[in-house]
C-alpha cells in the first residue's frame, strides 16, 4: 500500500474526527458541569442538521430570499443561505436543549439515580429521532446535490473545499471556546461550577445560569456538527444516534471533563475508524474505535488528558 | 441605636424538614466586630453560617443584613447583598489560578474588579508572586489567604469564616487570625466558626457558644473564656441550673 493511501485515509479520518470532536465537547461539558451523561446529545446533532435543512428549504422556496442571499461562494458548495441556516439552527438547537432540560433532564438530574438518567436520556433520544423521521422520513437528505471537485495536493492527496471549510470551522470553534473559558467571567464561572458548585454559588455565581450556558454551548456545537455532516456527507435521522457511541468513546478516551481531551479523542476516533475501513473493511469500523478506546483506557484509565479522580 | 451589620433571630434550620439542626439561635453583630461561634462537634456552628449563606434551608426565624432580610435568598444573591462566606474545606478553586479565584470572588461586580483585586494583594502581599499559580498548589496558609481574598472581593459588610484554622500549623494559625483582625479593623463584621477555642477567644470581641443547636453561652470573649461552664459544654455536660 502506498504512502498516499495511508495519508489519504488519515486525512479523511481527521475530517470525520473534527465533527466527532464538536459533538464530544458537548458531552464532556454536560458531564463535567452537570454530572449528567447525556445520551440524547447525538440528537442535537441530528436536529441541528435538519433545522438547517428546513431553513435552506425555506430560502430555496422564496425568490426574494434567494435573491437577497445569493449563490455559493466558489469553490465551496455553500453561500450565505447555509450561514444563515447554521445560525438559525444554533438558536433552535439551544432552545431545544434548554426546553428539554427545563421539562425533563433537570428532574432526572435531581433524582440523582445514575441509571434513571441514562435510560431517561436514551428515551428522549428515541423520541427526538422518531420526530425527525415523522417530519422528514428516513431517506437521506442533502444540502446540495452538486458534485464537488476535490483539490489535489501533496503526494496525490484529495480534499474537497467543503472539507477544508469543515476543518477550519471546527478549529475556529475550539479556539473560541478556549478563549471563552479562560478569558471571560462566564467561562471562568463554568470552570468554577465544574470544580465546586457550592463554592461557586457562595462566590456570587448563579449556578442555574451557568447550567443554561452549558446547554447552549453544547447544543450549539452539536448543531454546527450536524450542519457540517449535512454539508460533507448526508443527513439521515439516525446520524446522531449512530454517532452516540463514537462521541462517548471520544470524550472518555480523551479524558471526560477535558475539552481538549474531547477534541483529541474525536480525532483519534476519526482516524482509527478511517484506517480500519481501509485495512479491514467498513463492517469493523465501530469495533476498531472501541478497540482503541479499550487499549487507551488499559494504559490510562482517566483518558489521555483526564485528571486522576 | 445603629442597625447591626447582621441580626439573626430565633433561627431554625436543617437539611430535612422536621429535623432542625438549629433550634432557635439569635445574635447581633456590629460593623468591625468579631464574633466567635464556638461549641462541640455537631453543635450546629457550620449549619448556622451555611444557613445565613443560603446553602441550608431555613425553617423559621429572621436573618437581616443591615436591616434587609436575607431569608430564602439563593446563595449568589446573599453574596450580592453583602454577606461573604469562606467554607471550611475546598474553599478555593484549586484548578484555577489565584487571579481567577479573585475574579470569581468578584463575579457579582459590574466594574472595579481590578481595583478590588489590587486591595486584596495589598492585604496579602505574599500572594502577589503567586497570581498565575493554581490555587491548589499553594501552601495551606496561602490557600487560606486566597479563600479570604476571594470572599473580600465583594467588599462585604459581613465576612463569615468556617474554621479558618483547620489543618494549619500553629504559626500559620496565628497569621490567619492576624489577617482576620486586620479585616475587622477595616470595618467588616466578622463571624468565625472555630474548634480552636483558645485562638478564637483571643481574637474575637464576643463569643456565642452553641450545643445541640441552641445557645448555651454568650458574651464578651474574655467573660466566656473565664466562664467555667465552657469546659462542661465541650465535655457534653448539662447546662448549669438546667432542670433534669
Amino acid at each position: 500500500m502506498t504512502l498516499a493511501i495511508w495519508l489519504q485515509s488519515i486525512l479523511d479520518g481527521l475530517v470525520i474526527g473534527a465533527t466527532v470532536s464538536l459533538g464530544a465537547i458537548g458531552i464532556t461539558l454536560t458531564y463535567a458541569i452537570l454530572r449528567f451523561a447525556n445520551f440524547a446529545h447525538g440528537e442535537f446533532i441530528t436536529w441541528g442538521g435538519y433545522f438547517a435543512l428546513a431553513v435552506l428549504g425555506a430560502v430555496a422556496g422564496s425568490q426574494d430570499l434567494k435573491a437577497l442571499l445569493g449563490g455559493p461562494f466558489e469553490p465551496f458548495s455553500f453561500g450565505w443561505p447555509l450561514i444563515v441556516a447554521t445560525l438559525a439552527s444554533i438558536l433552535a438547537a439551544s432552545a431545544l436543549a434548554l426546553i428539554l432540560d427545563a421539562i425533563y433532564f433537570r428532574r432526572l438530574r435531581r433524582a440523582k439515580i445514575a441509571i434513571a438518567s441514562v435510560i431517561g436520556a436514551f428515551g428522549a433520544a428515541l423520541v427526538l429521532r422518531n420526530l425527525v423521521v415523522l417530519g422528514y422520513g428516513a431517506d437521506p437528505e442533502y444540502f446540495s446535490r452538486e458534485i464537488q471537485i476535490a483539490i489535489r495536493f501533496g503526494p496525490g492527496l484529495r480534499i474537497t473545499p467543503d472539507q477544508i471549510a469543515l476543518v477550519f470551522v471546527t478549529a475556529l470553534l475550539v479556539v473560541s471556546l478556549h478563549l471563552f473559558l479562560t478569558r471571560t467571567q462566564m467561562g471562568r464561572a463554568m470552570r468554577g461550577v465544574r470544580e465546586n458548585p457550592d463554592l461557586a454559588s457562595v462566590s456570587g455565581i448563579d449556578v442555574a445560569a451557568v447550567i443554561r450556558a452549558t446547554w447552549v454551548i453544547g447544543a450549539s456545537l452539536a448543531a454546527v456538527a450536524g450542519v457540517l455532516i449535512g454539508l460533507t456527507i448526508q443527513l439521515r435521522p439516525s446520524i446522531g444516534f449512530d454517532l452516540l457511541l463514537p462521541l462517548f468513546a471520544a470524550a472518555v478516551l480523551g479524558g471526560i471533563g477535558s475539552i481538549y481531551g474531547a477534541v483529541l479523542g474525536g480525532l483519534v476516533i476519526g482516524v482509527s475508524e478511517s484506517l480500519a475501513v481501509m485495512l479491514i473493511g467498513p463492517e469493523y469500523r465501530a469495533a476498531i474505535s472501541f478497540g482503541v478506546l479499550f487499549l487507551i483506557l488499559l494504559v490510562r484509565p482517566q483518558g489521555i488528558l483526564g485528571a486522576r479522580a | 441605636m445603629a442597625e447591626p451589620a447582621l441580626a439573626v433571630r430565633a433561627l431554625e434550620a436543617g437539611y430535612v424538614r422536621g429535623v432542625p439542626i438549629l433550634r432557635g439561635v439569635g445574635f447581633d453583630l456590629a460593623a468591625g466586630e468579631i464574633l466567635a461561634i464556638l461549641g462541640p462537634n455537631g453543635a450546629g456552628k457550620s449549619t448556622l453560617v451555611r444557613t445565613i449563606a443560603g446553602l441550608v434551608p431555613r425553617f423559621a426565624g429572621e436573618i437581616r443584613l443591615a436591616g434587609a432580610s436575607l431569608a430564602d435568598l439563593p446563595p449568589h444573591r446573599v453574596v450580592a447583598a453583602g454577606f461573604a462566606y469562606v467554607p471550611q474545606v475546598a474553599n478555593v478553586f484549586a484548578e484555577l489560578t489565584v487571579d481567577e479565584n479573585l475574579a470569581l470572588g468578584g463575579y457579582t461586580l459590574k466594574r472595579g474588579r481590578a481595583e478590588r483585586a489590587a486591595r486584596v494583594f495589598e492585604l496579602f502581599p505574599d500572594l502577589v508572586a503567586k497570581r498565575q499559580a493554581k490555587a491548589g498548589r499553594l501552601s495551606g496558609g496561602q490557600r487560606q489567604m486566597v479563600a479570604i481574598g476571594r470572599a473580600l472581593m465583594v467588599e462585604p459588610r459581613v465576612l463569615a469564616l468556617d474554621e479558618p484554622s483547620a489543618g494549619l500549623a500553629p504559626i500559620v494559625v496565628e497569621q490567619v487570625f492576624a489577617m482576620i483582625r486586620r479585616v475587622a479593623r477595616s470595618g467588616v463584621a466578622v463571624l468565625v466558626v472555630e474548634q480552636n477555642v483558645r485562638a478564637a477567644l483571643a481574637t474575637a470581641d464576643r463569643a456565642l457558644v452553641l450545643a445541640e443547636g441552641v445557645e448555651r453561652l454568650s458574651g464578651a470573649a474574655g467573660d466566656v473564656a473565664a466562664n467555667a461552664a465552657i469546659a462542661e459544654i465541650y465535655l457534653g455536660g448539662a447546662p448549669a441550673g438546667a432542670s433534669p
